[in-house]
Order: structure tokens, then C-alpha cells, then sequence
């Protein structure tokens, strides 16, 4: 478990040290799914960017085109804070199911981002709610929508010398309630089996469906819209019996793999008693 | 009888307040000068040969001090019952986490990197893993090929078959007529019931500390239970004579059973070869493969009852696997018979059970030693049995349940039996005749069951007292203290015979050469066994004291009695001694007290016998019974009532309340009676509903706290819904008339719940964990039938 | 390469030489000699670890020592005065909390950070707050009871307590 252990002060440093070291570099933030990895040696890193010090990247600011969370804002501040409860519930919701009170404390946005794990507990949500993510590299910066910034099961889109910023997150539409549901055995402490994200938009005054936007997590190789679902209630009156049928899709179009934690079956499964109750939900409120 | 002062009483206990202030130290805690690391290289593969080991790379790292391997240990093996366990496997491998190599270097960051420069080339074997595959005469492979020449070990019991290779152990018990039982039955019933494996789970990571002493001797600190029989163990595997060994005994963190398997014997070896204290501290995944974890049992049971409920005939068939070292197994699979066997009159009775070797994670002791296992399946079966003949739960325990007097399928006669008490308590605390209902999803159910749990013989506990010269007493004893409470029995005991305050009992360190004997933390016989030690010494040097004070004040010795700290004459209040006035010796000079006439000391072993039982009937000598000679020591009994909620749409089960009533005897410390009670339940919802180490072709696949799911405190029902309840029969032998209950307060919750799970939704679960996915299964299956 | 660091500690400031890779638990214990916080899981489930670093719950077994500088670490060592229990320790101790004591320091901290943010906590609000720390001896229940009858100690006392 030997590396070697970098601490730079500016975003800058950090691409320069990220390029030179590409491939043989991570980045850490709070360290509670790296230093994990390191010791299973499912990963062994000559070189820890620690980029904890770096300052003004732990911030919630309300501008004038929506949100930005700085990368290293804790799961905790996100949970906690009034702003989101306000504003967006649903990410603050999201990230009160991550873990226990003390890994909320270390972990960031950035490293459950960046970490791309299928089931990483802010991406549903995140992705539901069109968010952006600002990368900078050593060439300039790009905004990526979330939605294509994971690859694969554990692989991010970031490229060499690349370090994702800021999160930017658009106003909610009006009339649009969003809910984000986890299920695992026991509860926030387990890695989620499934997770959904609903936002849902109705049009003033009815139970007609102007938009709605599904997003399945753990259930895929990476956080998944589910498009064909979200099809089957997009411009429609939602009843129980269309939310059923949206509910089915989703677990049709849904990917899910058996592993130690549960089988596919019973993910499919997950997906559909879930994205009923999450889309229920969103019209409840 | 007398009314007790300190015994029955709540008083705090004694190792609170250093385990507050994260001041006590547990081995792992240990930082002795000179220390080396240890690391251990395990095999990858569930059965394999080793080819070649190349250690050449790890020996020139720089700070390894010392690296072995199989060859430079030695050839006697360590076990249990059988002697099948190498110090480091020498050409085969027989389990995925099987030591292969060990490193001792001066820090633990370079004892790992050797691992990694330690080479081995294995040749995979075909394996064998499904215990039934295993027990046949024609098994997929075979564990042990030379099975039957190996040594006996020192404790446990093996039984061999010549027609299967694999099997290690078998006990029946043969009791009247099954078959014709069965005949005259108006409900026949069979079923078949598993078990998941379950890990302790301690929090202290097990650690050894060897540390050889200068005379040649070696002093060894684990982070286990049973002291006295790893010391027997260990020093077999050495050759070492019984002086040349101590096992020094220590706070541990979490025992339950853990540490069947004997791995000290790696850290011995280094610290011998390199002349320097050795740790050797397990990482969690170590943990899960070699802490000897709960056996996954397989049980047939075949029932035959009267329309009434009255049970008949009852026959019972369990298969346990263990991984390549019995470490126990063998004990156990003459002891879940036990669980059959406390509880219940049954006119014709006949069980076999197999202990098997499977290339497997290691099993062996663990809370409740397989009677959990057996009893989840009886307890299921009842409610089945009850079902079908239209008759409540209740009734049909009550109907079968054993009284006072009353000879057991074994022939041995019941002897302090709560357990209709137990089952009253917890119907009126229930109501199974009141089915509830649900709301939403969720539908809400009740389960009730009866346990019951011996504690072994023969069995001994012995106790030193020394009385000091203020009226404190030096307490040693050799009981284990792994969180239970053992120390503040033991001092309440002590003090209650001195008639003095807790706080002015000393319990002295503890080892395995200073201290008296004692088996250890093990089939909950610490409170009966070393509690009636303590007091029997008590007693004895209560003889002394006052045969030394009886002069002085011109009476015989029994007419004297002493509470604090001062001796009486019995009914002359006025006639006194203080302690202290004994001690009026004084030294040339002036320096310190004595007494004359000696140290004032009592000495005391109380021996547990018991009269045998027929390994292929399970009989005992009905002559000896009648003589009030028992098997066992002693049997606790409990009830437990829960009520679930479960969700329709998820099959996740939820415990809505969950009340115990527990049959402990006397309880000594009724606060640590409670936090058995409670831990008791944690515990079993953790192995009922979200606990097992999966395993794979051999292979375990969650062999860490991230997969595997112990309860948290989200498991749990709130405050208000959890009950406690006690129904002590006291217990002729036991102090007080205490008995051990601890591994009891588990068993019985397991089949409560999936009792409870069928009484809200219709679905019988008969494989643990009852997990949300085989709820979900069934409640489907259920739907399309 | 070890570097030297300084660590904060229980209002003392210690310096220590540490691997980059060596956990502030792993540092705690083995070059500090302050055992109470310990390693268990090493994966970040049972809490065992856990102390409060600028006032917040942490699992210090996956806290880089070097990334706990320039911070105020809070140890269980560090709680009570002179030779006196904390509330939350003599809480644990009166109400039977304790059994191996094995996850106790990481579940007195854990309590600590929760009663210090919230004085009065719901029993729902205790569950929450000790989720992440896992307890095999007692079944969690006087555990629960314990940091309870602090909530109203502090009212008793009139808040602020060590």
C-alpha cells in the first residue's frame, strides 16, 4: 500500500502533477472509497493527489443560472444544508442516504462523482436534474452534462491532467418535484442495490406529465436514464396504471448483474416497486 | 435461604470504567520492545497442491527477519478432537485463507511487502464443497486422505466411517420406536431446514503476541477464549512441557466462540525461531476464514403427532460441514443434539448427526454450538405441526414441553426447567391468538418460540482467595472476561460470601500457570462452574480466617461469621475481630504486617461430573440418573415472541417487537442479564434476517463488513418495543441457583421471526438468512399457485 | 519517505514521523500510544475508529495522518477532566452500555459529535448518529439509553459538556 503522497495549493499544480504522473496518479479528496480500494489492492497508485488543500473548491452558491457545489464540498454540507433544503430537497435528500454521519463528514461530491461507481448515491438525482460538470485541464476548461460523465463501472470521462471543479445545476422548472430512492438491506450504511431518481414537471393546475426525467442507479455498468420509461409518461395524464407501465419498462430497460449483494432478478424487481414510488411520490408533494 | 446483599444486585461493573476511558487493554492493543510483525501468505484456492514456495526475494527484504514456511515447522498438527490442523500446510491446501508461508520483520509495512515477494505455484485439485456430496460414500474429492491414522487431539469427539471418507464424527440418539411411532401418529410431517454461515464478528481483530522468555519458556497473549485447552493445544504442536507454556489471559473484544482454529501456533513458531516477541495481528478478512465460523447445518426433521399436538415420534437427521480443521466440529455434532433434546417429551425418538469435512472457510465454535441451528428447525416445525391440526402455537408447546423430574430422550432427568413460565410470559406479551393486520404494503405477523441451551460436563472451576491485611480479598480465578461480565460475577460472588462491598474484591491478573483452571467462555458454564469455585474458596478461606481468629476471641470457630471486614461472633455483635487485628506480625525493624501463622487463604475446584453418554444411542445409565447424576450440567430455557411487518412489494422483513424471557436460575447481576437478553437478540436478527458469508465453490465472496451485513443499531426495534422478561428456576448445583444463559438468549429468535414471517404473509422461509429476495421468491410463487 | 507532521491531539500538539500511507488511527496507536481508538474493519463499516476531528465524526482509519494536520483532534483519551468521567462516559458506565468495550470509545464519540450539534436528541436522532458503529455484545439498546439520559443531562446542567 506505498505511494507517494502530493499536496498541491492550486488547481493548477494539481494538472500540472495529474499530467505528469497520468496513469499512474488518483486524485483524493476525503479518501473513503480510495484508501479502501488501495488496501484490497483493487488499485495501486504510485502517487496520491491530495487536493484537500487546494482552496475555494468547497462552496454552495446560488447564481443567477442556478447552482454550483464546489467538487469538494462534504456529503454531510450537502446534506445539511438550508439552501438545498430549500431549493433542490432532492440532493440534499440523496446525500443523507450515503453511508453513516461520519463518512458523510469525509466524503466530497467530486470523489462519489469521480469514484463512477454504478450505484454512487448523488448521480441519480444529479443527472435528473441536468446537472453540468465543469472539468478543467491543462488546455482550458469543459462543461460536460453528468448525464455523459461516467464511462464505465468505475471510470469517469476525465482525461489526462484533467480535474472535475464545480457541479452546476440549472433552476428547477415550476411545478417540478424531485425524489431520490435507495434501496439496500440495511439501509443508508449498504452500498445502494438500486437507486432511482424521479423529477417529475406537470403541466399547472393537472396531473398531466410535462416532463419527467428517470434516472436508475446500480442497475447498469454506470447511472442510467431510462428513457423508454420516462417515454411511456412524458405529455400524458399520470394514473396509477401508467405509472405501472412506466414503472415495468424501467425494469425492462434497466441492465442489472447479479452479484454478492442480490441478483438481477431481484434488481429488476427493485427498479419497478421503486420507480413507482418514487414517481408517486414526486406528485405527492 | 438467607436474603443475598450484593448477589441479585445491579452493581456496576467492574471493567466499565477503563473501557470508557479506552484505557483497557486488549492484545491488540500489546506493544512489547524488540516486537517483530507477523503477516501470513494464505492459499487462494479452496483445494490445491503446493508445487514450489520460493521465499528467496522476501528473506533479502531488508527489516524481514525471518521468513517459514510448512517445512520449518513442526510435523504435529493441532486440532481439537483430531489432530488435522498443519502450523503451515505442507503440500496441500485444503481451504481458500490456509496459512502457506509467515513473515516476521521489524515493521508490519515490510512483513506485507514480503508477502508479496513470496512466491508459490500451486496445482489445483478438483473440491469438495455441497456437505451432502461430502458425507456420501462417493464424494467428489476427499479432504483428509489419511484420515484415519491421524491423532487423536486432546478434546472434542470423533467418530469415523470407513465408507466415507469425509465424515469426522457421528452421534445418535435412539429412544423408543420411530417407525412405529410414526404408525400410531394422526399427523405425519418431514421437512428439511438450512442454515447460513455465520462469523462472530468480534470487533477485536484476533492478534497473537509469542513472546520467549529468557529461561527458554514462552509466554503467548491471544485474543481468544478457551485459554487452558489452547494451551494444551499449542504446546502438544511444540513438544513443550506444561511449565515451558503460559497463555496470559486479557481483556478480549468479543468472544462468542471464536478461535476453533488454532493459529498461534504461526506466531510461536517466529518468535521461537527468531528469539524476539512476535505480533501477529489478523486483518478482518483473516478474520471470516479462520475464526472457526458458525456451521451451516442442513436438518431433516420427520414429526409425528396426535390430533391433539402431543408429539409422538421425531426424527432427525443434521449434516455439518467443516472446513479441513474439525476445530470443534466434532464437539458440536454431538452437542446441537442437545437442542433436541432439552425442551421436549418425544415417546420415540432417533437422531444422527455427521460432522463432514468440506474444502470450506473453517467452522467451529460459535454462540450456541449448533443447538441454534437444530432448534430453528423443531421451532419452525411446531408452528407447522400446529397449523395443520388447527391448534395454536402456544398449545402445542405447552402440551409437549418437559417438567421437573421428568426423564429427557437421553435419559437424563430435567432438573430446573422454566421454560412453561418463559412461554406464559411471552404469550401475554404477543397475543398470537390476536392476528394483526398491516397497513399499505406491509402486513404484520407473530411468531413465538420456546429454547432451551446446556451448559457441557464434565466441566471444572477453580478459585484462589487471598485475605489481605485491610479486609480486601485478592480474587484468582481463571474465568474468561470477553464482555459477558465474568469478572463482576465472580467478584459479586466473592463478595457476597465475605459479606463485603464489590469494590473491595481484587481480581488478579490472570494466566495460565498462576490462575486455577477453568475450561474458559465456552458453552456458558463461566457463572456455574468457576462461580461455585469462587464460592467454595470463599468458604474454605472463610474456615481458615476464622480458625485463625477463633482463639483470639475464645470461641470455636464456627460460631463466627464476618461482614465487613470484621468477624463476629454469631448473635454477640459486640464480640469482634477486625481482619486487620490478624495481621500483627511485625517484621525486624518495623517494616509491614503479617500474620502469623501464615497467608490466609482459601483454595477450592469445583468439579462438575457428569455420567457418559453412548455415542451410538446417546443413552445414559439410567441407574446413574436415578441417582441424580446428569449429562450435562445444566439446561437454560427461554421464550421468545416477536411481531413483524413485511413488505409485500420488496419482501423486506422488518421486527416491529421483539420480547425474550429468559430462564437463567438466579440472576447474579440482573442489569448483566439484560445486556445478554439484548445482545442476544442483536445478534440473532443480524443471523436471521442480513448476515452470510457467502461462499462460492469454496470460495468466500463477502469476507468484510462492507458485504457482510451484521445488525446495526437500524436492526433493531426501538426502546419501547423490545421486553424483557425473566422466569428463573432455580438450579440445585448452581451458585445461588444460577446457571449459565448466555448463547441462549439467542436461540429460538431465528424461527420466531420466520414463524411470524408466515403468520403475515403465508410464506414458510426455511433456509436462513431470511432475506428480502427469498420472502419476495416466495410470495411471487405463492401469488402464481 | 516518512515526513514529520504535527498532530493536534487532545489539545496537545505531538510530533510524529509518518508514512504517507498510515492512517490517523494506525498513527494514533502505534506512535502516539493512545490505544482507546481502534482498528477493526478497515474498510470504513464499524466505526471502532471513530474521533472527532474540528469537531466532526470521522473514521480515522480512513484519514491519512497527513491530511490531519493543522486540525483538532479529539480522542476518547481526550474526554474527561482530571481523573473525572465525561457525562456521556459515566452515562455509558450507570447505564450498563458497556460490554467488551470494544466499539465503546468510537461509540462515545460518535455520541459526542451528535449531543454537541444536537443537545437533545430524539431516540431516532441517536439511532441515526451511531448508524455507522457496530456493536456485537450489547444489541445497541442501552447504548441508545445511555446517550438518551445525557440529552437531559444537559439540560440539567445547563449545556456544554466535555
Amino acid at each position: 500500500m506505498r505511494f507517494q503522497y502530493l499536496e498541491p495549493t492550486s488547481i493548477e499544480e494539481a494538472m500540472s502533477i495529474l499530467s505528469e504522473y497520468d496513469g499512474k496518479a488518483k486524485v483524493i479528496a476525503g479518501g473513503t472509497d480510495l484508501l479502501v480500494q488501495i488496501r484490497n489492492k483493487t488499485i495501486r497508485p504510485e502517487y496520491l493527489v491530495d487536493i484537500g488543500r487546494i482552496p475555494k473548491l468547497d462552496y454552495i452558491k446560488e447564481e443567477n443560472d442556478g447552482l454550483r457545489i464546489g467538487t469538494l464540498t462534504t456529503i454531510r454540507a450537502l446534506e445539511k444544508s438550508a439552501e438545498l433544503h430549500q431549493r433542490y430537497p432532492v440532493i440534499s435528500q440523496a446525500a443523507g442516504q450515503l453511508g453513516s454521519v461520519a463518512i458523510r463528514n469525509m466524503g466530497t461530491l467530486g470523489g462519489n462523482l469521480c469514484n463512477a461507481a454504478p450505484s454512487a448515491e448523488t448521480a441519480p438525482a444529479l443527472i435528473g436534474l441536468s446537472a453540468r460538470a465543469k472539468i478543467v485541464s491543462p488546455d482550458g476548461e469543459r462543461v460536460v452534462p453528468l448525464e455523459n460523465f461516467f464511462v464505465g463501472p468505475g471510470e469517469a470521462v476525465l482525461k489526462k491532467g484533467e480535474l472535475l471543479v464545480e457541479i452546476q445545476i440549472s433552476p428547477m422548472p415550476p411545478d417540478t418535484k424531485a425524489v431520490y430512492l435507495k434501496h439496500a438491506i440495511r439501509g443508508s450504511i449498504d452500498l445502494a442495490i438500486v437507486g432511482v431518481a424521479a423529477i417529475v414537471t406537470l403541466e399547472p393546475g393537472s396531473n398531466v406529465c410535462k416532463d419527467i426525467k428517470l434516472v436508475l442507479g446500480a442497475v447498469a455498468p454506470t447511472p442510467m436514464r431510462a428513457r423508454q420509461a420516462e417515454e411511456i409518461i412524458r405529455g400524458k395524464k399520470i394514473d396509477d396504471a401508467l405509472i405501472d407501465k412506466c414503472a415495468q419498462v424501467a425494469a425492462d430497460e434497466s441492465r442489472p448483474i447479479t452479484d454478492v449483494r442480490a441478483s438481477q432478478w431481484y434488481r429488476k424487481e427493485m427498479v419497478k416497486v421503486l420507480t413507482r414510488q418514487a414517481i408517486k411520490e414526486a406528485i405527492a408533494k | 435461604m438467607t436474603e443475598l446483599s450484593v448477589v441479585g444486585k445491579s452493581v456496576p461493573r467492574v471493567d466499565a470504567l477503563v473501557k470508557v476511558t479506552g484505557s483497557a487493554k486488549f492484545v491488540s492493543d500489546m506493544k512489547v520492545p524488540g516486537m517483530l510483525y507477523a503477516k501470513v501468505l494464505r492459499s487462494p484456492y479452496p483445494h490445491a497442491k503446493i508445487i514450489s514456495i520460493d521465499t528467496s526475494k522476501a528473506e533479502q527484504l531488508a527489516g524481514v527477519i525471518c521468513v517459514v514456511t510448512g517445512k520449518d515447522a513442526p510435523e504435529r498438527r493441532s486440532g481439537s478432537a483430531i489432530l488435522d490442523q498443519p502450523v503451515l500446510a505442507r503440500d496441500v491446501v485444503c481451504a481458500v485463507g490456509d496459512p502457506v508461508a509467515a513473515v516476521a520483520a521489524t515493521t508490519s509495512d515490510i512483513a506485507e511487502e514480503a508477502l508479496d515477494l513470496i512466491t508459490v505455484k500451486y496445482e489445483e485439485l478438483p473440491g469438495v464443497f455441497d456437505p451432502e456430496d461430502a458425507a456420501s460414500d462417493h464424494p467428489t474429492a476427499v479432504v483428509h486422505p489419511d484420515l484415519f491414522n491421524y491423532e487423536k487431539g486432546p478434546f472434542g469427539h470423533r467418530r469415523f466411517d470407513l465408507d466415507r471418507p469425509n465424515v469426522m464424527m457421528h452421534y445418535s440418539i435412539r429412544r423408543g420406536d420411530v417407525d412405529q411411532g410414526f404408525k400410531e401418529a394422526d399427523l405425519v410431517m418431514e421437512d428439511r431446514f438450512t442454515t447460513a454461515m455465520v462469523q462472530h464478528c468480534p470487533l477485536e481483530l484476533s492478534t497473537t503476541v509469542a513472546i520467549p522468555e529468557e529461561d527458554g519458556s514462552l509466554t503467548i497473549s491471544a485474543s481468544r477464549s478457551l485459554h487452558q485447552p489452547a494451551r494444551t493445544v499449542i504446546r502438544n504442536v511444540f513438544g513443550l512441557e506444561p511449565s515451558k507454556l503460559k497463555l496470559a489471559m486479557n481483556y478480549l473484544g468479543g468472544g462468542f466462540g471464536r478461535g476453533a482454529v488454532f493459529e498461534e501456533p504461526i506466531a510461536a513458531l517466529l518468535a521461537m525461531k527468531t528469539r524476539k516477541p512476535v505480533k501477529h495481528v489478523f486483518t478482518r478478512e483473516e478474520v471470516f476464514l479462520r475464526g472457526g465460523n458458525r456451521i451451516p447445518m442442513i436438518i431433516y426433521i420427520k414429526d409425528g403427532v396426535k390430533k391433539d399436538g402431543t408429539l409422538v415420534a421425531r426424527e432427525m437427521t443434521a449434516i455439518l460441514p467443516s472446513g479441513p480443521s474439525e476445530a470443534f466440529t466434532g464437539l458440536v455434532t454431538r452437542n446441537c443434539a442437545f437442542g433436541a433434546v432439552g425442551t421436549y417429551r418425544v415417546p420415540n425418538f432417533k437422531l444422527d448427526s455427521y460432522g463432514v469435512y468440506i474444502n470450506g472457510p473453517t467452522t467451529g465454535g460459535f454462540r450456541g454450538l449448533g443447538s441454534t441451528q437444530v432448534e430453528w428447525a423443531i421451532e419452525q416445525h411446531m408452528d407447522m405441526l400446529a397449523e395443520k391440526l388447527g391448534i395454536g402455537p402456544v398449545e402445542i408447546r405447552r402440551k409437549n414441553l418437559l417438567k421437573e423430574g421428568e426423564p429427557m430422550v437421553n435419559g437424563e432427568i430435567t432438573h430446573s426447567i422454566g421454560v412453561e413460565e418463559c412461554l406464559n410470559k411471552m404469550a401475554e406479551f404477543i397475543k398470537p391468538e390476536e392476528k394483526p393486520d398491516g397497513e399499505g404494503v406491509w402486513r404484520w405477523g407473530k411468531g413465538i418460540t420456546v429454547a432451551n441451551k446446556y451448559t457441557l460436563a464434565p466441566t471444572a472451576g477453580g478459585c484462589r482467595v487471598k485475605v489481605c491485611a485491610d479486609g480486601n480479598i485478592a480474587l484468582y480465578h481463571g474465568a474468561e472476561e470477553v464482555g459477558q461480565g465474568a469478572d463482576t460475577v465472580m467478584a459479586q460472588i466473592a463478595a457476597e460470601e465475605f459479606g463485603i462491598s464489590v469494590d473491595r474484591i481484587k481480581t488478579q491478573p490472570k494466566d495460565t500457570l498462576n490462575s486455577p483452571y477453568a475450561m474458559g467462555a465456552c458453552s456458558s458454564q463461566q457463572t456455574f462452574i468457576v462461580g461455585n469455585g469462587v464460592k467454595l474458596a470463599c468458604q474454605d478461606a472463610k474456615r481458615n480466617l476464622f480458625q485463625r481468629a477463633a482463639p483470639r476471641l475464645g470461641v470455636s470457630p464456627d460460631e463466627l461469621e464476618t461482614k465487613d471486614g470484621v468477624i463476629y461472633v454469631k448473635g454477640m455483635p459486640d464480640k469482634r475481630l477486625g481482619i486487620p487485628e490478624l495481621f500483627t506480625g511485625y517484621a525486624p525493624g518495623g517494616y509491614g504486617t503479617y500474620t502469623p501463622g501464615g497467608e490466609i487463604i482459601g483454595n477450592a475446584t469445583y468439579v462438575q461430573v457428569n455420567t457418559p453418554d453412548n455415542m451410538e444411542t446417546g443413552q445414559i445409565d439410567p441407574e446413574a440418573a436415578a441417582r441424580g447424576l446428569r449429562l450435562n450440567t445444566s439446561y437454560a430455557h427461554s421464550a421468545k415472541a416477536v411481531e413483524v411487518a413485511v413488505n409485500t412489494e420488496t419482501g423486506q422483513v422488518k421486527v416491529l417487537r421483539i420480547g425474550v424471557a429468559n430462564d437463567m436460575g438466579q440472576p447474579i447481576n440482573p442489569k448483566m442479564c439484560e445486556q445478554q437478553a439484548e445482545g442476544g437478540i442483536g445478534m440473532a436478527l443480524g443471523a436471521t434476517l442480513t448476515e452470510e458469508l457467502v461462499v462460492k465453490e469454496g470460495i468466500p465472496l463477502n469476507p468484510n463488513f462492507t458485504d457482510y451485513r451484521m445488525a446495526s443499531v437500524n436492526e433493531m426495534p426501538t426502546l419501547d418495543n423490545i421486553k424483557l422478561e425473566i422466569a428463573p428456576a432455580s438450579h440445585k448445583d448452581g451458585p445461588y441457583g444460577a446457571k449459565g444463559f448466555s448463547e441462549g438468549a439467542m436461540i429460538g429468535i431465528d424461527a420466531a421471526v420466520a414463524n411470524a414471517v408466515y403468520n403475515a404473509v403465508g410464506v414458510r422461509i426455511k433456509d436462513l438468512p431470511l432475506n428480502a429476495e427469498k420472502v419476495l421468491k416466495a410470495l411471487k410463487a405463492k401469488k402464481l399457485s | 519517505m516518512k515526513r514529520q507532521i504535527t498532530l493536534k491531539v487532545n489539545g496537545v500538539e505531538r510530533e510524529v514521523y509518518v508514512e504517507p500511507w498510515w492512517s490517523l488511527a494506525q498513527v494514533l496507536r502505534e506512535e502516539l500510544g493512545l490505544t482507546g481508538t481502534k482498528i477493526s474493519c478497515e474498510t470504513g463499516n464499524c466505526g471502532a475508529c471513530t474521533v472527532l476531528v474540528n469537531g466532526k465524526a470521522v473514521k480515522s482509519c480512513l484519514l491519512l495522518a497527513v491530511k490531519a494536520r493543522e486540525k483538532e483532534i479529539l480522542t476518547i483519551e481526550g474526554l474527561g477532566e482530571n481523573g473525572k468521567l465525561s457525562p456521556l462516559q459515566e452515562a455509558f458506565v450507570e447505564h450498563f452500555a458497556v460490554q467488551c468495550g470494544y466499539c465503546t470509545p468510537g461509540m462515545i464519540m460518535a455520541a459526542k459529535a451528535l449531543l454537541d450539534e444536537t443537545p437533545n436528541p430524539s431516540e431516532e436522532e441517536v439511532r441515526e448518529a451511531i448508524r455507522g458503529n457496530l456493536c456485537r455484545c450489547t444489541g445497541y439498546v442501552k447504548i441508545v439509553e445511555a446517550i438518551l439520559s445525557c440529552s437531559e443531562k444537559v439540560k440539567k446542567e445547563g449545556g456544554g459538556q466535555k
